[in-house]
C-alpha cells in the first residue's frame, strides 16, 4: 500500500510538474489569457534573438507530408541552395501522412524558432493558422489555392496566401496534354481521376484535353473517377474501365498515372498519357508506352512562397497584392507552373532546369528571387513574382 | 539502503523503475540536447496541446487493456465524434449540446462492442474492427458528399480547447485523477484487473464479468467522446483521416509506460499517464533538437524497442496466475 502511494505521488508529482510548466520556464503563473500573450513574446523573442545571432537569417519551416520521396528531396536541395545564397534558413517537418499532426508539427517548428511556416498543403488550416497568429509566426501553403472557404471566414494578417497549381489554367494544362497526344496516332482514349472530391480541378483539366483532341477527330470518352483513393482501388478500376471500353487505345491517368495507372495497363498495349513523374519516364518513352506526363513545379511553389512570406517578416507587401490573378477575393495565391514532357527533349530539360542537382541551374535562382523581395527591389510586385514562378519547360530553357 | 536491497527492489519494481527511469532519460537527454529549448514555455505549453487527446484517449483505453480487450477503434470512434461535433456544433451552435451527443455517440459505439463480444461471444477485436470500418466508412461517406471536408463554420467556439492551455489541463486532471480512482481504488479496477489476468478465476470468485466489462465500455467510450472535442480543435476541421491512427499511438504510449496489454494485476493507470507524455516528448524532443526527419522514424523505433525490451521482458522469477 506504502508502495502504491508512492507511486502514485511520484506520478502525480511529475504529471504536475510537466503540466505547469516547471515553474520558472513557464513564467509567472499569470492566467492562460496572460500565458497566451507571453507566449507570443517569446516566440518573437525566439525570433529575434536567431535572426541577430545569424545576421538576419530568416529561418523557415516547412511541413510535407514526407520528405524521403521525389518531391520531398527537390524541395531540400532546392532549399539547401536557397540558405547558401540568401539570408534564409530551413527546418523540416513531416506530417507522414497523418492531417492529426499537421498542429504538432507547426508547434514544434515554433519551438525550433522559425520567423514563418510553409505549410505543403491546406490541412487543419485554420488550426494551423490561429496558432501562428497567437506566435507571431507568419504562414504559406504551397502546394495548393487558398480560398475564403477555406478559412471559414478566418482573417489573419499572419497568413501571407497558397499557391495556385498547374499553371493557373487548368483549361490550358488540359490543351497543352493533348498537343502531346495528336500526333501519336492514338485514336481512342479514356480517363481516369481520383474521386471527385479528392481532385476537383481534374474536371477543368480533363475537359480542355478532352475538347482539343476531339475537334482534331479523337474519340475521347467521360472522365470515370476512382472509386478511392489507394493504388489498389485506381488499378482495379482501370482494368474495370480497359475491360468495359472496346477500341481503347491509350488512357489519360490521372490519379498519380506512373504509379498508379501504368501497372493496371502495363503488356495490354494501351498507351499512357500521365499526370506524374518518375524515373521510370525514360524507359516509358523509349518503349513507346508513355505519351506524355507532367508533374507540378514544386521548386516553383516554394520560391513563391518563400518571397511573399520575407516580404511579409520583413513588414512589406506588394502594392499589387490585392489585384493578383490567382487571388481568392481577400486570399493572395501565388501560382507554381505545371511542365508537361512530351518528348526526350522535354524530359532533358525537366531533368536539369526543374530537378537540377545545382540549384543555381534551376527554373528559380537565388538572384531572381531575390529581386521579388522588396527590401532588394523596392519596385517588386506580386505580377514579377508571379511570372517568375509561373514559366513554362521552354520559357525556362530559353532564359538560360 | 545497500546495494543488495536496491538491486533486489529493482528487481521486484522492473517495470515502474523502467518506466519512469525512461521517462527520466527522455526529459534529461533532451533537455541536454535542445539546450533547455524544449523547457521553453512556448514548447511545454504546446506538448501539453499535443499529449491532451492521447492522454485521455490513453487513460479510458486502460480500462479495456486492463481487462484484456484490444481496441482499435478508438481512432475512427474519435474521428466520426469529431464529425459529429462539427455536424451539431454547424447546425445549432449549442457547444455543450454537440459534446453531450459526441459522447453518447461514442459509449453507444462501444456498448455496440461491448454486446458483440459480451453477448455474441466474438472475440472482443473483431467487435473492435467492426467498428473501426463502421465509424471510418460513416466519416468517408458523408465527408464525399462535401469535397471531402468539413469545415466548422463557428471555429471561434471550439478554438479555446486548442489555444487555452487551462482546458487541456483541467481535461486531463479530471481524466487522470478519475482514473486513478477508479482503477486502483473501487472493486471496478480490481474486478476489471481480476478478468485481465484470469477470467474463469475471476467468474468462479463471483464478478460479474458482464457488468464490469459494461462499464470498462462505458468509461472508455466517455474519454473517447471527450477527445474529440481537443482533437477536432486541433484539427479546425473534419478531413478523411481524422483521428486515424490514434489507436496504435494508444498503444504505444501504454506500452511504453509499461503496461501489458493483456492487462491483469499488473495494470496500471500509470502507464497511461507516463507513457503518453513519454511518447510526446519523443515526437517533440526529436524535432526540437534537430534531428533531421530522414532519421526520426528510425531513432524513434529504435529507442522504442529498447525501452518496450526493458519493460516486457518477461520476468523468470515472477509467478503468474494460470490462464
Amino acid at each position: 500500500m506504502r508502495r502504491n502511494i508512492f507511486k502514485l505521488l511520484v506520478t502525480a508529482a511529475l504529471s504536475v510538474s510537466l503540466l505547469t510548466g516547471c515553474g520558472a520556464a513557464a513564467g509567472n503563473g499569470a492566467g492562460a489569457n496572460d500565458g497566451a500573450k507571453e507566449v507570443t513574446t517569446i516566440a518573437e523573442e525566439t525570433a529575434a534573438d536567431v535572426n541577430e545571432a545569424t545576421g538576419d537569417t530568416y529561418k523557415i519551416g516547412i511541413v510535407m507530408y514526407q520528405w524521403t520521396d521525389s518531391q520531398g528531396e527537390n524541395i531540400q536541395k532546392f532549399c539547401d541552395y536557397l540558405s547558401k545564397n540568401m539570408n534564409v534558413s530551413f527546418e523540416y517537418e513531416s506530417t507522414y501522412y497523418d492531417d492529426d499532426a499537421q498542429l504538432d508539427c507547426v508547434e514544434n517548428l515554433i519551438s525550433k524558432g522559425c520567423n514563418a511556416i510553409i505549410s505543403g498543403y491546406d490541412t487543419n488550416i485554420v488550426a494551423a493558422l490561429s496558432t501562428c497568429e497567437e506566435a507571431g509566426v507568419y504562414y504559406a501553403v504551397a502546394l495548393d489555392q487558398i480560398t475564403e472557404e477555406d478559412l471559414a471566414g478566418m482573417e489573419s494578417k499572419f497568413f501571407v496566401g497558397g499557391t495556385r497549381q498547374f499553371g493557373g489554367d487548368l483549361n490550358a494544362l488540359g490543351e497543352e496534354y493533348a498537343e502531346a497526344v495528336a500526333d501519336s496516332g492514338v485514336t481512342h482514349i479514356g480517363g481516369i481521376s481520383f474521386p471527385a472530391w479528392a481532385f476537383s480541378d481534374a474536371p477543368a483539366i480533363y475537359d480542355g484535353f478532352k475538347n482539343k483532341l476531339s475537334a482534331a477527330g479523337i474519340t475521347v470518352d467521360e472522365l470515370t473517377f476512382a472509386s478511392g483513393m489507394t493504388a489498389d482501388d485506381i488499378q482495379q478500376n482501370t482494368k474495370d474501365l480497359v475491360n468495359a471500353t472496346a477500341g481503347m487505345d491509350a488512357i489519360f491517368g490521372m490519379s498519380s498515372g506512373l504509379d498508379f495507372v501504368y501497372p493496371a495497363i502495363q503488356g495490354s498495349g494501351i498507351k499512357l498519357i500521365a499526370m506524374g513523374y518518375d524515373t521510370s519516364v525514360a524507359s516509358l518513352m523509349d518503349s513507346g508506352e508513355l505519351i506524355a506526363c507532367g508533374n507540378n513545379n514544386h521548386t516553383q511553389a516554394i520560391a513563391s512562397c518563400v518571397a511573399r512570406l520575407i516580404n511579409a517578416i520583413e513588414g512589406n507587401s506588394y502594392s499589387d497584392s490585392a489585384e493578383g490573378k490567382y487571388n481568392e477575393g481577400s486570399i493572395v495565391n501565388g501560382v507554381a507552373g505545371y511542365p508537361v514532357i512530351k518528348n526526350k527533349d522535354d524530359l532533358a530539360d525537366y531533368q536539369k532546369y526543374i530537378i537540377p542537382d545545382d540549384g543555381a541551374n534551376g527554373c528559380v535562382t537565388a538572384e531572381e528571387l531575390k529581386n521579388c523581395i522588396i527590401s532588394n527591389n523596392a519596385d517588386a510586385t506580386l505580377e514579377q513574382l508571379n511570372t517568375l514562378t509561373n514559366r513554362s519547360l521552354s520559357d525556362i530553357a530559353a532564359n538560360k | 539502503m545497500n546495494s543488495n536491497k536496491l538491486i533486489s527492489f529493482i528487481k521486484n519494481n522492473r517495470n515502474a523503475v523502467v518506466c519512469y527511469g525512461s521517462f527520466l532519460a527522455v526529459v534529461l537527454g533532451f533537455s541536454v540536447m535542445t539546450k533547455g529549448q524544449i523547457f521553453s514555455a512556448y514548447n511545454l505549453k504546446s506538448l501539453i496541446g499535443q499529449m491532451c487527446v492521447l492522454m485521455i484517449i490513453s487513460c479510458g483505453m486502460i480500462f479495456m487493456f486492463g481487462h484484456g480487450t484490444v481496441d482499435i477503434a478508438s481512432g475512427a470512434v474519435a474521428g466520426l465524434c469529431s464529425l459529429v461535433i462539427t455536424l451539431v456544433l454547424n447546425k445549432t451552435e449549442n457547444l455543450g449540446f454537440s459534446i453531450v451527443i459526441s459522447i453518447v455517440v461514442s459509449v453507444l459505439l462501444y456498448l455496440f462492442m461491448w454486446f458483440v463480444t459480451a453477448y455474441l461471444g466474438l472475440m472482443s477485436i473483431i467487435a473492435s474492427l467492426a467498428v473501426m470500418f463502421i465509424a471510418r466508412g460513416i466519416v468517408t461517406y458523408i465527408l464525399s458528399l462535401n469535397d471531402g471536408r468539413i469545415n466548422i463554420m463557428h471555429y471561434n467556439l471550439i478554438m479555446p480547447f486548442k489555444s487555452d492551455i487551462r482546458l487541456s489541463i483541467a481535461a486531463m486532471a479530471v481524466v487522470i485523477i478519475a482514473g486513478l480512482i477508479l482503477f486502483n481504488y473501487t472493486k471496478l479496477g480490481k474486478y476489471c484487473k481480476a478478468i485481465g489476468d484470469n477470467k474463469l478465476s475471476a467468474i468462479q470468485s463471483g464478478t460479474n464479468v458482464k457488468a464490469v466489462m459494461f462499464w470498462c465500455y462505458v468509461i472508455a467510450g466517455v474519454c473517447v467522446g471527450i477527445a474529440s472535442l481537443f482533437l477536432l480543435a486541433r484539427g479546425g476541421n473534419v478531413g478523411k483521416n481524422i483521428g486515424a491512427g490514434k489507436e496504435m499511438d494508444v498503444m504505444v504510449a501504454v506500452i511504453l509506460g509499461g503496461m501489458n496489454l493483456n492487462g491483469g494485476a499488473k495494470s496500471r493507470m500509470e502507464a497511461a499517464i507516463i507513457g503518453t507524455i513519454t511518447y510526446t516528448l519523443l515526437a517533440n524532443g526529436l524535432t526540437v533538437a534537430g534531428v533531421a526527419q530522414e532519421y526520426i522514424t528510425l531513432v524513434k523505433g529504435i529507442i522504442f524497442i529498447v525501452i518496450i525490451g526493458l519493460t516486457l521482458r518477461q520476468n523468470k522469477t515472477v509467478r503468474e496466475m494460470p490462464r
